[in-house]
């Protein structure tokens, strides 16, 4: 057999069986293919909502998006920036919380204690300003005005004692 | 609408053993002709009916294409597992090494043994997907070199050799002798 004719034969027989293998396709696929075919017909039969809503005026649609799109756009290019700031404070307050839960009770006792020391120095220096003006205007009281500054003079070293 | 379904019903089995064909898998074959089905349904049932054709052989063509690109590259991802449906076939030709002579004779007279037809849809079956659909689409589609180049999105020269090679593959498995 020549080439011409052979491919020829080929061709046709191909094309024989390919049509014969048709029938052999079994009743479920036929079935499926089927309803698959309705599926299509009615997808085919109504457009999509989309569709539907937008055709009768695109040039309306149009503009619609486009306006849509002018007001949106610069509040959402400025928007991240303000959720910046918004992050930025949240995160620290978080850090500020972190650092009040890490302060145990010992700690919060000296701060006590420290805020104690520094009511007494301000009282006492009131007290030692009350006494050098009840000297000025009276020499009668000197030996309590001198226990007095001399309990004035020791209270550094308290204070220091705190903070150590 | 009458005649749209009227054209799914004249195509809808040729593509299904055409997917078949390709994917050697009943199920994808079904999922790809549903792509094709619906998407001609909604993207171009307004088109006019000499149209449809080649527009679904064109969209079957692209699910194929794709279908068989994901395949791939399945294949290099897992490339521990198997392919054993392709491997079959393959066994099963180089088994089915038989002289058909006396069928090929006259084919257009008789039909067909069903041994050769379906020895020849294996040999079909197992040739490369490019090949195997230029085949198909020339000779069992009828369509022209340009037709097929189209609905393949291949130039014509491609084409023409994807199909000489398709022939040349069948001759080969067929003993002509």
């Amino acid at each position: 057999m020549n080439t011409d004719n052979e491919e020829r034969i080929i061709q046709e027989s191909a094309k024989q069986a390919l049509d014969q293998s048709l029938y052999s396709i079994d009743k479920n696929t036929q079935d499926r293919l089927r309803d698959t075919r309705m599926q299509a017909l009615n997808l085919a039969s109504k457009p999509s909502n989309w569709q539907t809503l937008f055709k009768p005026f695109p040039i309306m649609t149009a503009l619609a998006f486009s306006f849509v799109l002018i007001i949106a756009l610069p509040q959402w290019q400025s928007s991240p920036a303000l959720n910046n700031t918004n992050l930025l404070a949240q995160e620290q307050a978080f850090d500020d919380l972190l650092l009040l839960s890490e302060i145990d009770d010992d700690t919060l006792e000296v701060l006590d204690e420290l805020e104690f020391a520094l009511w007494l120095s301000e009282e006492m220096d009131t007290l030692s300003e009350g006494s050098e003006f009840e000297e000025q205007a009276s020499n009668t009281n000197i030996h309590q005005s001198m226990g007095n500054a001399q309990f004035a003079s020791t209270l550094p070293t308290v204070v220091s004692c705190f903070y150590a | 609408m009458r005649e749209l379904e009227n054209f799914l019903i004249s195509i809808e089995r040729r593509a299904f053993r055409i997917a078949q064909l390709a994917t050697h898998c009943e199920a994808d074959a079904l999922d790809i002709v549903q792509d094709a089905m619906f998407k001609l349904a909604t993207k171009y049932a307004h088109l006019p009916a000499e149209q449809w054709k080649p527009l679904f052989f064109k969209i079957l063509e692209s699910r194929i294409i794709d279908w068989h690109r994901k395949q791939t590259l399945k294949k290099k991802l897992f490339f521990w597992q198997k392919d054993l449906s392709r491997s079959e076939t393959e066994t099963n030709l180089d088994e089915q090494h038989h002289d058909f002579s006396a069928d090929l004779a006259h084919p257009e007279n008789e039909i067909m043994s069903e041994q050769l037809g379906q020895h020849l849809l294996d040999c079909i079956a197992a040739l490369p997907i490019q090949q195997q659909q230029c085949f198909i689409l020339r000779s069992w589609e009828g369509f022209s070199i340009t037709e097929t180049a189209l609905a393949m999105k291949l130039n014509e020269n491609s084409v023409k050799t994807h199909y000489a090679r398709a022939l040349k593959k069948l001759k080969d498995q067929i003993n002509f002798e």
